[in-house]
């Protein structure tokens, strides 16, 4: 019976929480069929690195100089002679930036049916069966495939706490296949995008202040509600015109689109530009002292108030619950 | 040597010279692409003569419109001197004595030669002392070398014919009273007629000097478009104006990437410019801060075309012309309309973005729109059965102009189905409509963007689709003719689709709402008589001459219309057209719609600004919320000025 291989994404030097994530999925899977579970750690230096994956009953590494930084073609082909090399049931990545360019290429390589958009894994009597997401989350589809087959887990569909603890197991170094010393892409250099300091499409809450909230000096208010509630200060399009608020922090359509938990609209209008930038919020609470506002269509909770009225009061509020 | 030979040898010199510095031009335009513009040859003249003859758009600049038609004027009547001078220099004894060398035309050589001389200072002063900022970036130096040729071309005559009237030689005193004064003057400072004598052959060979000077001269300078600017007018396109051009099967790629790519006409575009920046004082992309200027866009490509062959350094796309100025075009046409010579735009941003398209350079928030328009047929990603939610809260119901014939086909637009701002105003207008008793209905979920931003946008194969997808909903209705509130989709329908098989009569709603008025089938309750100010939707009123209706419309409404500067043909666009409304507004230091609200603002009367399109109405909607200016102006369409009498005429 062949074993569940986990291929550990790094980005920066370190484990990504996703690998854990895959981990906690393949020790599941493992457990409840008697397959051994096996991580895959493809870098330059992978010592290190494999000493965390505690939850595997073997780690695989891989060393050369051309797997760090990430480069589709070196992985693809490691993988690609790891699975041939070892034949794993299962290969599970994770559905991010890297999962797409290797789990394709790893099924195709392979000859394996590939799965995506998992979010729940059964490997039963007839092979394997998922629950994929489809439509951005709006439909949960039942798909069947056969065994060996390679799947890509969507982040966050398993706790990544189940996957970071275990009683470590063996570690097999492999040696890198002969193709890495002859690749035809190589990395030049990484280009991080410039968020001036803050990326807003990562927060988990933020507090977003429009054009009611009248001028710049007033904006200190809502900056202190924002560190007591440990939220990143954004600004709706006048605000940022008029200089209160950094570009990089804007709203909307012509600014960032965001995907918070909580997002807080103060003196926001909620102009359909604006709406476009952050309706997809989980929670949204709209301060505003025009009861007729759009953004109150779009808000969970509405306060029709003077938002200095309120401000003060919600600070103090959390003061006193620090 | 004798004199003639001389003279035949200067001639030969100089047009070997303009022939030299011709040559780029020469092969720019022979590998060039085939371009149709030589039907209609009769209405093509009759635009040549009210162009240049009559200097027509020249003159909507009365400043250096003036200047022009006397410096024009001037060398018209001038060619009989230089005629005069070079056809005694070739053939001694030559003379226009026959047919009045030596009466009225002597009379107005003088003449015109003050006047050029006058034009000239003029010009200069222009130029140099007021410098309107539309010659920012313009050849300074080209400009005073060719004032100073002139000069020296008209002066050297006026003093050739002085010292022939002072050396007794000259034929035709009586007529000249310029050159007499100037005769008196030289007199009375002491030259001789024995002096004057040899002055006066003097003159002559600067003269010829000066003229054949000038001729070796004009191919590397703006002044080309003595010889172009003619042929260029004349080869103006006279297809719709509205109607983009088709890449091209043979090409064998969307955009244009390479400046032989483009059309013959369009290289004579290119030698033609003569940089005077009318286009760039029009332009809202170059008002509010972006790096596009239509005339330097004109000059970096006519650089690039006449560049020598291996000094051109870098691609013609993303290199002479950046990204970025393709992408700031709204393709408001604005530039277009005010240049004297016809020179086409907009056609050539529209070639480059095709190509940036075809490369996949594209701003992540137009990617974005385009994707979704891909996805579901409007640029907001809506699922299309929400396209007809609009209608929910009517109270009656609107009929499905595919399953029951209509007469009119309301083609709603994106902006008017979706937008909450745009959209009130499509409800307003709907229970206008039923109030006149008008059998209208929509295409529902069956109609998608128009695709004239998108076309306008570089996406071709898109715009396609789109087009073919709503040719095909209205090839399955019956209806006689179709409105829009939208001048983008009015475009698109009326002068796009004929193209691709679909033939409509299409309406604005503003001439749709008026033809109800004057068939008395709409009556209208007496307005509050505010002052109002009216906007002229670029794709409205540019593109498709709908200047009236609205205006008529305003004065049914009882308000006062108080006109702003730059209105009807001068309207200044709002910034979203062409794919801009799906764009950042990267590098954009002044939004054009804050500047056009400004202008509205100024005219400290006006309450409401007016407008006729959707996108308008949320573009400005922003722009009077962004300069905090709702307590002194509000954005209305034209629907919300229309107060009916609810009784439904018999």
């Amino acid at each position: 019976m062949g074993a569940i291989l986990v291929y550990v994404e790094i980005r920066s030097g370190g484990v990504l929480p996703i690998s854990f994530e895959l981990l906690a999925a393949g020790r599941a899977l493992a457990q409840s069929t008697g397959r051994a579970l096996e991580a895959l750690v493809c870098a330059a230096q992978p010592d290190a690195l494999a000493s965390e994956l505690t939850a595997a009953d073997i780690v695989l590494t891989v060393a050369h100089p051309a797997l760090s930084p990430y480069l589709p073609e070196a992985h693809a082909a490691v993988l690609a002679a790891v699975v041939a090399e070892r034949q794993p049931d299962l290969v599970l990545f994770g559905y991010t930036t890297a999962g797409l360019d290797l789990a394709p290429a790893t099924a195709a390589r392979t000859g394996r049916p590939l799965v995506a958009y998992c979010r729940a894994l059964e490997i039963t009597a007839t092979g394997l069966s998922v629950q994929s997401q489809a439509y951005g989350g709006k439909l949960m589809a039942t798909l069947a495939a056969t065994l060996p087959a390679v799947a890509a887990i969507m982040p966050g569909a398993f706790a990544e706490d189940a996957g970071r603890f275990g009683t470590g197991g063996k570690r097999v170094a492999v040696p890198p296949p002969a193709e890495l010393d002859a690749l035809k892409t190589r990395f030049l250099e990484e280009i991080l995008p410039d968020t001036g300091g803050v990326d807003l499409t990562v927060a988990d809450k933020i507090l977003c202040v429009g054009r009611g909230i009248g001028e710049a000096a007033k904006i200190e208010v809502a900056r202190e509600i924002c560190d007591l509630l440990g939220a990143e200060l954004a600004g709706s399009r006048p605000v940022v015109d008029n200089g209160w608020v950094e570009k990089a922090r804007q709203v909307g359509k012509s600014g960032r689109k965001v995907k918070p938990k909580l997002y807080v609209a103060v003196g926001v209008s909620g102009a359909p530009e604006h709406l476009e930038g952050m309706a997809g919020a989980d929670l949204i609470v709209a301060i505003n002292s025009d009861a007729a506002a759009p953004i109150f269509a779009a808000a969970h909770f509405g306060a029709t108030c003077d938002l200095f009225d309120l401000l003060p009061a919600v600070a103090e509020r959390l003061r006193a619950s620090h | 040597m004798p004199q003639s030979i001389i003279v035949a040898g200067l001639i030969l010199a100089a047009l070997l010279t303009a022939g030299y510095r011709s040559r780029r031009l020469i092969a720019a335009m022979a590998h060039a692409q085939p371009a149709r513009r030589w039907d209609q040859p009769w209405r093509r003249l009759g635009f040549v003569a009210r162009e240049v003859g009559l200097h027509r758009r020249l003159l909507q600049r009365r400043l250096s419109g003036i200047f022009h038609l006397m410096i024009f004027s001037g060398f018209v009547v001038l060619l009989s001197a230089i005629v005069t001078d070079f056809g005694a220099g070739l053939f001694p004894g030559f003379s226009l004595h026959a047919i009045g060398g030596d009466t009225w035309i002597a009379l107005l050589q003088d003449i015109f030669a003050v006047v050029v001389v006058v034009a000239i200072g003029l010009a200069a002063w222009h130029r140099f002392i007021m410098r309107p900022n539309r010659f920012a970036g313009s050849r300074t130096t080209d400009a005073a070398i060719i004032y100073a040729l002139v000069l020296l071309v008209v002066l050297s005559m006026l003093i050739g014919f002085a010292c022939a009237i002072l050396a007794g030689a000259s034929t035709s005193a009586a007529w000249r009273p310029v050159s007499r004064a100037l005769a008196a003057v030289l007199a009375a400072a002491g030259v001789s007629a024995g002096l004057a004598a040899s002055v006066l052959v003097w003159a002559f060979w600067v003269h010829v000097t000066a003229v054949l000077g000038f001729l070796a001269y004009i191919p590397g300078s703006k002044h080309r478009h003595i010889f172009t600017a003619t042929p260029n007018i004349f080869f103006r396109n006279l297809g719709p104006r509205g109607a983009l051009p088709d890449p091209p099967a043979e090409r064998g790629q969307v955009g244009i990437s390479r400046i032989e790519q483009f059309s013959w006409k369009d290289m004579l575009d290119l030698a033609s410019c003569t940089e005077c920046g009318r286009c760039q004082d029009a332009c809202p992309a170059y008002a509010a801060g972006q790096k596009l200027s239509p005339k330097l866009l004109i000059m970096d490509l006519r650089d690039h075309a006449m560049a020598e062959p291996d000094t051109v350094a870098g691609p013609l796309v993303g290199g002479t012309i950046l990204e970025e100025t393709l992408w700031a075009c709204t393709t408001c046409r604005a530039c277009m309309q005010v240049c004297p010579l016809h020179i086409e735009h907009v056609p050539k941003i529209i070639e480059m973005r095709r190509q940036l398209v075809e490369e996949a350079r594209v701003g992540p928030t137009l990617q974005d729109a385009l994707a979704k328009l891909q996805r579901t047929g409007n640029s907001m990603g809506k699922p299309a059965r929400q396209r007809a939610r609009w209608t929910k809260d009517l109270g009656f119901k609107v009929k499905d102009a595919r399953k029951e014939p209509v007469d009119v086909l309301w083609f709603v637009g994106d902006y008017a189905s979706f937008d909450p701002r745009a959209q009130r105003i499509t409800v307003a207008l709907a229970k206008l409509l039923r109030t006149a008793g008008v059998d209208f209905g929509i295409l529902s979920d069956g109609e998608q963007n128009s695709g004239n931003d998108v076309r306008r946008a570089g996406e071709e194969g898109l715009f396609q689709l789109l087009a073919r997808n709503n040719i095909d909903a209205l090839a399955s209705c019956t209806f006689q003719r179709i409105m829009t509130t939208d001048p983008h989709s009015l475009n698109a329908l009326r002068q796009e689709y004929p193209a691709l098989g679909g033939t409509y009569r299409v309406l604005h709603h503003t001439e749709l709402l008026l033809e109800l008025l004057q068939t008395d089938r709409l009556r209208l309750k007496p307005g509050p008589g505010e002052v109002v100010t009216y906007h002229d939707p670029c794709y409205l009123g540019r593109y498709n001459g709908g200047y009236d209706a609205p205006r008529a419309l305003i004065a049914a409404s009882g308000h006062r219309l108080h006109e702003m500067p730059r209105s009807r043909e001068n309207s200044f666009c709002c910034g979203a057209g062409g794919g801009r409304i799906w764009d950042d507004d990267a590098g954009v230091i002044e939004r054009p719609s804050e500047n056009r609200i400004k202008e509205a603002l100024a005219l400290g009367d006006a309450r409401l600004f007016v407008v006729a399109c959707p996108k308008d109405m949320v573009m400005y909607t922003a722009a009077v919320q962004a300069l905090n200016a709702e307590e002194c102006i509000a954005v209305r369409d034209i629907v919300d000025l229309l107060d009916p009498v609810e009784t439904t005429p018999a």
